[in-house]
């Protein structure tokens, strides 16, 4: 009798360890993404969370273990990952158009001219419709609100057609309307792609997610999300540790209402 | 002033002012937008040492300034690259350094060179036909670089990280933009002078961000721009017998000032 097969995973990372300058980020990282899934990358500030997006981008390398993005090298591969960075990462009065920024998420291959194509545009145009940022295509980008950056930023991400989706701090400098409405569009996205979103707020992307990596030098993936607000809490020995009395409260809330 | 247009110096004049004009708002837009504007004024000083070696050495000033700026240009993003945190500091030794090697050699080479004030606040009106082929070629190498690289470009100055993750070679990108940095350094010298030519490389450029709505049009702006100043400036420089090199600034300051007054008032007029 066969085996079910287990699909290959989209992220494998395996004993990685990674230090700037001698001073550890990550240590001894285990993690594992399968099609699919929609992984939050949690924990403090300066816990990991960007350098792990960065390893699996393959802008870093790790110096110990290994890192594979659809069974490749991150360096070296040719599955297409789409990356939405920290929204401080780019310059927010820049002279861009909301439909140009979309572009400059076509692959780089074949990119020797200046100008677009007729079906770049279009394809362009088909992804500002899927945010509901058509209407606004030949606008200064400056001009738009966080949140519509922001799904402009998702619709320069899907131009690749990726299978990875990657989100570092989606949500920073947006009104809670706008957190809502990006979060209902990443649920949108997920049949067809694996994501992983780095947030501070996992309140936030607790409706949609099927596991939480709690990144604080160390990696613990977890499938709900008591787990993970105990690891946050008590670190990674958190099993021994008492369930404090609000997430006590929370679970029986939990369970009366269910 | 049609009499003024037959004179072969004023001809050459106005070409310069075209050429300069195409560099300045091409690569001066990349340095505004990648905000290089401190980084390109230390290159600018420096290349004053290359203006003092090709003296001291008795050979042609642009090629031997080109190289010279080249090379101090590449220097210091390889500094702003590894060391970030210090990087200002040694910007500015390397700003002074090269500035004061370029005194040295002048004296060195003995006597007062006319020459020096040219180099030091601009000579349009004495541009040479070999200096405006020389221009020419230069501007044809940049502008042929960054049509060729423009939408990696347009990707690292607008968000570097993710033109990284899209396969963007940033570092040799940003290398490539130290080096035309230092060709429209060198280019520009002759026609306003080491002093003045950061004003007319970010001056027009950071006009023309406000008003255009992509790089491209930022590009096209700042080139048209900068054209106006300079011809304003050098009819002015050859109506007041002023310096042209002071004269092209001060129009393009003025023309800065009208704008950010225009940008103020819009926006006053707006949330009213």
């Amino acid at each position: 009798m066969s085996q079910p097969r287990t699909p290959q995973p989209v992220v494998f990372i395996h004993g990685v360890t990674f230090a700037y300058n001698g001073e550890p980020a990550l240590e001894d990282i285990h993690f594992t993404v399968y099609p699919g899934d929609y992984v939050a990358v949690v924990g403090p500030n300066g816990g990991g969370k960007t350098t792990l997006i960065k390893l699996i981008l393959g802008l870093l390398r790790p110096q110990r273990g290994q890192v594979l993005v659809c069974g490749q090298d991150p360096r070296h591969r040719h599955a297409p990952i789409g990356y939405v960075p920290q929204h401080a990462a780019f310059q927010g009065d820049f002279p861009i158009t909301v439909l140009e920024t979309v572009l400059m998420g076509l692959p780089r291959h074949g990119r020797r001219t200046p100008g677009y194509r007729k079906d770049e545009r279009a394809k362009a145009l088909a992804m500002l419709d899927d945010v509901d940022l058509a209407s606004m295509a030949h606008r200064r980008l400056d001009t738009l609100s966080g949140g519509q950056k922001q799904r402009a930023l998702v619709a320069r991400a899907l131009m690749t057609d990726p299978q990875l989706l990657l989100f570092d701090e989606p949500t920073a400098n947006i009104d809670p309307q706008g957190k809502v409405c990006l979060f209902d569009l990443f649920a949108r996205l997920i049949p067809q792609r694996t994501i992983i979103v780095v947030s501070h707020d996992l309140i936030a992307t607790a409706s949609h997610v099927t596991s939480v990596a709690v990144v604080n030098r160390r990696l613990l993936q977890h499938h709900t999300i008591d787990e993970a607000m105990l690891t946050l809490m008590y670190g990674e020995h958190s099993p021994s540790c008492p369930i404090s009395p609000y997430l006590h409260r929370l679970r029986r809330t939990h369970r009366d209402e269910g | 002033m049609i009499d003024l247009l037959q004179l072969q110096f004023m001809q050459h004049a106005l070409l310069a002012a075209l050429l300069a004009s195409l560099a300045c708002g091409v690569v001066g837009t990349l340095v505004t937008v990648n905000r290089q504007t401190f980084l390109a004024g230390a290159v600018s000083h420096a290349a004053y040492g290359g203006v003092g070696l090709a003296m001291f050495l008795g050979l042609p000033v642009f090629p031997v300034t080109v190289l010279f700026t080249l090379a101090a240009a590449l220097l210091m993003a390889q500094v702003v690259r590894r060391l970030p945190a210090r990087a200002d500091s040694l910007i500015g030794v390397l700003w002074a350094a090269g500035m004061s090697l370029g005194i040295l050699l002048l004296d060195f080479s003995g006597g007062y060179n006319a020459d020096l004030m040219s180099y030091l606040f601009g000579s349009i009106l004495a541009v040479s036909a070999r200096d405006l082929t020389l221009m020419a070629a230069a501007d044809l190498v940049m502008l042929g670089v960054v049509l060729w690289y423009y939408k990696d470009f347009l990707a690292m100055s607008f968000d570097p990280e993710f033109a990284q993750a899209l396969g963007v070679p940033v570092e040799r990108l940003h290398s490539l933009l130290q080096g035309l940095i230092a060709l429209a350094i060198v280019l520009l010298i002759q026609l306003v002078g080491l002093i003045l030519v950061m004003a007319l490389l970010t001056i027009p450029p950071m006009i023309a961000e406000t008003r255009a709505r992509s790089l491209g049009g930022t590009m096209a702006l700042a080139c048209l721009l900068a054209l106006m100043v300079s011809l304003a400036g050098l009819f002015l420089a050859v109506r007041a017998d002023l310096t042209s090199g002071a004269a092209i600034v001060a129009v393009a300051v003025g023309a800065y000032l009208l704008n950010a007054a225009a940008l103020v008032w819009g926006r006053r007029l707006f949330s009213s």
